[in-house]
């Protein structure tokens, strides 16, 4: 493709936080984006994650902190001099400007000369399948075809930073995948700094060389999809990333120096008193048949089928139980259970999560005890 | 069924408190308000009580009278008796909207000779009569006879007229004098703040100029206005009037009809030593004369240097009643008492206009001991109806009239040019 | 059960037909009556003025029974009853003496003077329809021929109407013809009763004149001038024998003429007065409104779902639709039917003049320059619609500083506008106003802010510009508030500066917005009425008469209602065009789609 583009630019958030009177949409984070990387933003809704990507784009001032781009501080340097473009959720499309029009416009507000807009424009165009659409006006659109436009926008302007307000989300299933990886394959030809809004965790995770989990307004964790899914660095981060989401049951310190809840009785790390089991899902697995018999692995304990839901590839089975928890385990299509069945079921122990009364993940997994902490 | 006994004990009391079903409504058009409407109300109070039986409604729109009263006969509700201003006779008369109550006058006790001659003439056609005159008045000079005063010019204002010995001898030079020698800047901010008069705009404040210059403003028969309007008598009293306006003898023109809304209040309080009004002003003034603050003087419209006399303008209204009343004579004889000495002398107190009938008009000239309104009646009769009272659509005629002087005053336009055009169109209107 | 309902339907089609043409026929028939009762009446008046000229019972009673004969019955004072007729007085007295009772002509025998054509069609009409619900049977006739079913409908209504209201006005014309004769007996009578002849003509109750003053040039008082010059002129007059009737054209009307001596007395024929055409004409616009509503219905029958929802929807409509057709749209045909007329209102009838007003208009220079003027007084709106919008960015945001001054600046729009034209008048008067006096208190020369035709118009104009900012900054602003933030934020980081998000932004935005205040403010600024009333009269020298104002002054100071409805109707012209003209070219929604 044509498009020329300049180097990549690094982004990095110094100590930034964003007040409004007495609430607090982002509080003292640092984060720092490599030049060309694509860092996925994600987070439940009201996190602060399009406030953080406003701060970088320079629609809003940061109350502390320091935003750097590409080695420049820029707090106060106006958003149009940030060198970032940046895709809206709505597409912020003007209605009344054709397709070329809305491409240009931001050459166009910056003296570009008409025929240097027309080339680039004509080439992003052509890159997103746009070219035939050019003379019609956003309402004249499909939903993905704005969406393209909203992208192309972004391009046009070859910009060091690209930012992605939840792009996706008004689109549906079908187009939302397809686009994603549109937006992975252009990530992978542009090479340009990426961020990426979105409160979706399975776009975060399949989009992202790097997420950065954020929940009120601070960031969680921040890594490759990989360590924030096998390492989640708190309950919350283990709690978002996943679906179905991470099975969990508390656990408390009995007289015996045991974590015990439910049927499970763990060896307690030092100072533990109070504790979370975390087990994944597909860390379960159940033994087939309706037999019952004793657990026979130390930590496995039985359970009562509710319900079990088919999905083909695989099979979703909703336990009754540990205790008054109600997990969710990850089986094959084979697993012959039906509700009402009562199975055995044991935990891979060692990529299990055990976590602390703050949240955070304890380093060590979990260890069960020989025996059941009841009869 | 209690419930439509208890319905019809609430309702049978609220019916038996309505006029009973033999008492005749009669109802009246005017456009009294205020005070004046409560005296009205006096005079039907008093027909009321003379009449058991009948009750009189009175309709009154002081403000958009004949838009109502036009309304009202159209819609085919007119009223039983209406009052009739000046300009409407020529329209009201032909259109047959006013009965003849000639042959009622004897059996209303209406004698035409005690009423002043020519506001009986105006309402009358031959030997018809289209309604009973209430009131009317003159258009006079106010002077404020402190202002004269201090600027030493008292002696030019001519002595206050009475019955005994009409006025002549009050000339324009006089008054202009006389005008000129009151303009002063009485607080020294450099702008004059005394003046001689206010520029009178309208056609029914200036005819009475045009006519004791010795002109007219139509053709004897009311069919035209070339040579009349423009002649030359008509222009030496425009030359007149605007050279005032221009020579600063009146504060700057303002023009709408309703003239400069601050005229009384500077006349009152020394600002202005002449008003050209009718006797409806002089109830504003009435308090400062009883107390002093304002020394008032009833004068003529001062006439053209060559002539002995001026001549005034008459305004009137009459109580008129349409054919086709179903209550024909009650309404006759309710414009009969309308118009009868008693009502008039109730409606005395309102002071507004001088009553028709020339006995009562007299008994309170005699009751008046400021003289004012003894002035009044000595200037009546060298007086004329309005032509307004003869000409159908006179109100097209004032509306193209007032440009005349407007066109000299605004863009100083020659008077002769203004006058002859306008005259021209009035003719066309005629025409049509 | 739906199966039953088409035949029905059709039937009640029928049954609205023939409802409709009786209609037509008791308009006709009833309108004749009652001006027979109108002529017994004036009868009775001209017997009843005759009573009192006679002098006495016994010399009055003959000579009513020489006007009337067996018509006229003479009652007690007290026993007239509502019959047609009327109280008989002594000469010049207040109390009656008797009561005339008159019968009306013709009162034997209405039904046999109904014309039998229009009978006949009205009979064929409602068989023809009903014979065709009868044949519902044999195919749906009802959907296949509606509108040529409908058609025929109207055209017998049609028919059945114009042959009704020929029949009435020639009954009429006959009526007017004797009552104008029955004047002139009248006369005749008491002249020969001994009566003054300089009253004599009173008997009568018409218009009348003289042989003498036909000719003169003054005005009669007792007779319309163009109807006495027509009387005059006419070649009838010389030869016609005493009381026999004739007709002259005066006034653009028929009147009928009959002398007694040398006393012309006409009178404005029935057919003018007391017409039914009008009501004739709305009557069977009425019944084909009503036959097409009901094959409407009649369409609809198959489906009662429909037919459900239809009259459902129709009842709901019924109110309102009333109230709009008693107050809208009926004084809108009213004024479009007057304009068409020379009428003074007081006028018996109005003088049908074609579109003569609308031509004369075009070339009447007063009526064009108070156009001029309005067009003129319109170019306010564009300078008040760029105020408001920089008031309107201005003042945005919820601070307690800018809802003040929104609140100051909303003022003015729901002050009443007689308040502000007053108080204004005040501001600007020469002498005694505050702006002249400021003026003057800081050394400049003051202004003659209303009483020169160079500055009276832009006076009102500012003022206008004063009235309308406030009502424009709230629809503004609520424009504002429908701008997405993201087109802002977009702009911003695509390096758009303020004046660049204004351009392409915010003035996009608000591209509906700025249509909307655009068209309804210009329409209102051609209406403009108040300002100029209370300040200007219009004046000086005409710089500030606006249409409305100059319609006003032409209908309710100079009478001129045709006139004056003639130009309400260009009026409404001139600012239909202007808003067209803005739908055409300016209106972006089209082109957005």
């Amino acid at each position: 493709m044509g498009l020329v583009t300049r180097a990549p630019q690094g982004v990095e958030l110094r100590g930034v936080e964003k007040r409004y009177g007495e609430v607090v949409a982002v509080r003292a984070l640092d984060l720092e984006v490599r030049p060309g990387e694509l860092v996925v933003l994600v987070g439940p809704s009201g996190c602060g994650k399009s406030t953080l990507l406003r701060l970088i784009a320079g629609l809003i001032a940061p109350t502390a902190g320091e935003v750097w781009i590409g080695g420049r501080r820029v707090d106060d340097v106006e958003p149009g001099a940030r060198d970032v473009s940046m895709v809206f959720q709505s597409y912020a499309l003007y209605p009344h400007m054709t397709v070329a029009g809305n491409l240009g416009f931001g050459l166009r507000v910056r003296g570009t000369p008409r025929d240097e807009i027309e080339r680039r424009v004509a080439e992003a165009a052509a890159a997103l399948g746009l070219s035939d659409l050019l003379s019609r006006r956003p309402g004249q659109l499909s939903g993905g075809q704005r969406q393209r436009v909203a992208l192309g926008r972004a391009m046009v302007r070859d910009p060091g930073v690209f930012l992605f307000d939840e792009p996706l989300s008004n689109l549906d299933a079908e187009l939302r995948l397809r686009t994603r990886d549109e937006i992975a394959a252009l990530h992978r030809r542009l090479g340009t700094t990426m961020i990426f809004v979105t409160h979706d965790q399975v776009e975060a995770l399949s989009l992202g060389e790097r997420v950065a989990v954020m929940d009120r307004g601070r960031l969680q964790q921040v890594g490759t999809p990989d360590e924030v899914y096998r390492r989640p660095r708190n309950l919350f981060v283990a709690g978002f990333v996943g679906s179905p989401p991470i099975n969990c049951i508390p656990l408390a310190r009995d007289e015996g120096g045991r974590l015990v809840g439910g049927p499970f009785a763990l060896h307690a790390p030092a100072g533990l008193d109070r504790a979370t089991l975390g087990v994944r899902p597909e860390d379960l697995s159940l033994a087939g048949g309706g037999d019952g018999g004793d657990p026979t692995g130390a930590g496995d304990f039985r359970a009562a089928v509710l319900r079990v839901e088919a999905l083909g590839s695989e099979q979703r089975v909703h336990l009754d139980g540990p205790g008054d928890a109600a997990w969710v385990a990850r089986a094959g299509p084979s697993l012959r259970v039906a509700p009402g069945d009562r199975v055995r079921i044991s935990i891979a122990w060692e990529r299990s999560h055990l976590f602390g009364p703050d949240g955070r993940r304890e380093e060590m997994a979990p260890r069960p005890m020989n025996r059941p902490a009841s009869p | 069924m209690t419930r439509h006994l208890v319905l019809a004990a609430l309702i049978l009391p609220a019916v038996g408190c309505a006029p009973g079903e033999s008492d005749t409504v009669l109802r009246v058009a005017l456009w009294a308000g205020g005070h004046e409407l409560e005296i009205e109300r006096q005079v039907a109070d008093r027909y009321e009580a003379l009449n058991p039986g009948v009750r009189v409604v009175l309709e009154s729109a002081p403000n958009g009278y004949e838009e109502r009263l036009l309304t009202s006969i159209a819609a085919g509700r007119p009223p039983d008796v209406y009052l009739m201003d000046s300009p409407d006779i020529p329209t009201f008369v032909e259109r047959g909207l006013a009965l003849d109550l000639a042959p009622y006058a004897e059996a209303l006790g209406w004698r035409p000779d005690r009423v002043f001659g020519q506001v009986a003439d105006a309402f009358r056609r031959g030997a018809s009569m289209f309604a009973l005159p209430k009131d009317f008045t003159p258009m006079v000079l106010y002077a404020n006879r402190g202002v004269l005063a201090a600027a030493g010019v008292e002696d030019l204002l001519p002595a206050s007229p009475s019955t005994d010995e009409p006025v002549g001898g009050w000339t324009w030079t006089d008054f202009r004098r006389a005008a000129e020698a009151v303009v002063a800047d009485t607080d020294g901010d450099g702008r004059e703040d005394v003046f001689g008069f206010d520029f009178p705009r309208n056609l029914y404040q200036w005819v009475p100029f045009v006519w004791s210059a010795g002109g007219d403003i139509l053709a004897p028969g009311g069919d035209g206005a070339a040579g009349y309007l423009d002649g030359p008598e008509a222009l030496e009293a425009y030359r007149f009037l605007t050279a005032l306006a221009e020579d600063g003898l009146t504060p700057g023109a303002q023009f709408v009809q309703q003239g400069d809304p601050a005229r009384e209040a500077r006349f009152a309080s020394g600002g202005q030593a002449f008003l050209l009004s009718g006797h409806w002003t002089l109830p504003v003034f009435r308090d400062l004369v009883e107390t002093g603050a304002l020394d008032l003087a009833i004068v003529p419209i001062p006439h053209h240097p060559s002539r002995a006399e001026a001549t005034s303008v008459l305004y009137a209204s009459g109580w008129a009643v349409p054919p086709n009343t179903p209550r024909l004579r009650r309404a006759i004889d309710l414009a009969g008492f309308l118009a009868s000495p008693e009502a008039q002398r109730i409606r005395a107190g309102s002071g507004l206009a001088i009553p028709s009938r020339i006995d009562v008009a007299a008994e309170i000239a005699a009751a008046d001991d400021t003289g004012v309104e003894g002035a009044f009646i000595a200037l009546v009769e060298g007086a004329r109806m309005t032509w307004g009272a003869r000409v159908r659509d006179f109100s097209r005629i004032e509306a193209l009239a007032v440009e005349i002087m407007d066109r000299r005053l605004i863009r100083g336009e020659p008077l002769a040019s203004s006058a002859s055009d306008v005259a021209r169109r009035i003719d066309a209107e005629f025409g049509r | 059960m739906s199966g039953a309902r088409p035949p029905a339907l059709a039937a009640l089609a029928a049954v609205v037909l023939a409802a409709g043409l009786a209609l037509v026929l008791a308009i006709a028939a009833g309108r004749v009556q009652s001006v027979r009762v109108a002529a017994a009446e004036a009868e009775g008046r001209m017997a009843a003025a005759l009573w009192e000229e006679a002098g006495g019972a016994q010399s009055g009673a003959r000579a009513v029974g020489g006007l009337l004969g067996e018509r006229a019955t003479i009652l007690g004072a007290g026993d007239g009853g509502d019959r047609a007729g009327a109280y008989a007085y002594e000469a010049g007295a207040l109390d009656p003496a008797a009561w005339i009772a008159v019968e009306p002509h013709g009162a034997d025998g209405l039904p046999g003077t109904l014309p039998g054509g229009a009978l006949a069609i009205a009979l064929a009409g409602a068989a023809l329809v009903a014979g065709w619900a009868a044949r519902r049977r044999r195919g749906p006739v009802s959907s296949r021929y509606p509108r040529g079913i409908a058609l025929l409908s109207l055209g017998c209504v049609a028919l059945a109407a114009a042959i009704a209201g020929r029949w009435a006005d020639g009954e009429l014309r006959s009526l007017s013809a004797a009552t104008a004769a029955r004047g002139a007996q009248a006369v005749e009578l008491a002249l020969a009763g001994g009566a003054d002849p300089a009253r004599a003509a009173r008997v009568a109750h018409l218009p009348w004149a003289e042989d003498g003053a036909l000719e003169a040039t003054s005005e009669q008082w007792t007779m319309p001038a163009g109807v006495a010059a027509a009387i005059a002129a006419s070649p009838d007059r010389a030869g016609q024998p005493a009381g026999a009737p004739y007709t002259v054209e005066a006034d653009g009307a028929t009147w009928h003429v009959a002398h007694a001596a040398d006393v012309h007395l006409a009178f404005l024929g029935y057919e003018r007065t007391a017409s039914p055409a009008l009501a004739l004409a709305a009557a069977a616009a009425l019944a084909a409104l009503l036959v097409a509503l009901a094959l409407h219905l009649v369409q609809l029958a198959p489906r009662p779902r429909a037919l459900r929802r239809m009259l459902a929807a129709w009842g709901l409509l019924a109110p309102a639709a009333t109230l709009i057709l008693a107050f809208t749209l009926g004084p809108l045909l009213f004024s479009l039917w007057i304009s068409l007329h020379e009428w003074r209102l007081i006028d018996p009838a109005p003088l049908f003049l074609g579109l003569d007003n609308y031509a004369a208009l075009l070339a009447d220079g007063e009526w064009g320059s108070a156009i001029g003027n309005t067009a003129l007084f319109t170019l306010h709106v564009p300078a008040a619609m760029a105020v408001a919008l920089a008031l309107a960015l201005l003042t945005r945001g919820s601070r307690r500083a800018m809802r003040w001054a929104r609140l100051a600046l909303f003022l003015p729009g729901i002050t009443s506008v007689a308040a502000i034209a007053v108080v204004w008048k005040w501001l600007l008067s020469d002498r005694y106003g505050l702006l002249n006096r400021g003026l003057e208190r800081v050394g400049l020369d003051s202004v003659p802010w209303l009483t020169s035709p160079d500055t009276a118009l832009v006076s009102l104009m500012m003022i206008g510009i004063w009235m309308v900012v406030g009502y424009q900054i709230v629809v503004f602003q609520a424009g504002l508030a429908a701008i997405p933030r993201d087109w802002y934020d977009a702009a911003r980081v695509d390096g758009a500066g303020p004046w660049q998000r204004f351009r392409h932004v915010t003035l996009p935005g608000l591209r509906h917005t700025l249509f909307f205040v655009l068209v309804t403010s210009v329409i209102g600024s051609f209406q403009v009425f108040g300002l100029v009333y209370v300040m200007t009269e219009g004046g000086p020298l005409g710089a500030t008469d606006v249409a409305v104002y100059h319609i006003y002054r032409e209908a309710w100071e100079f009478l001129q209602f045709g006139n004056a409805a003639a130009m309400s109707w260009m009026l409404f012209a001139v600012v239909f065009a202007a808003t067209w003209l803005h739908f055409r070219f300016l209106d972006t929604r089209r082109a957005h789609g």
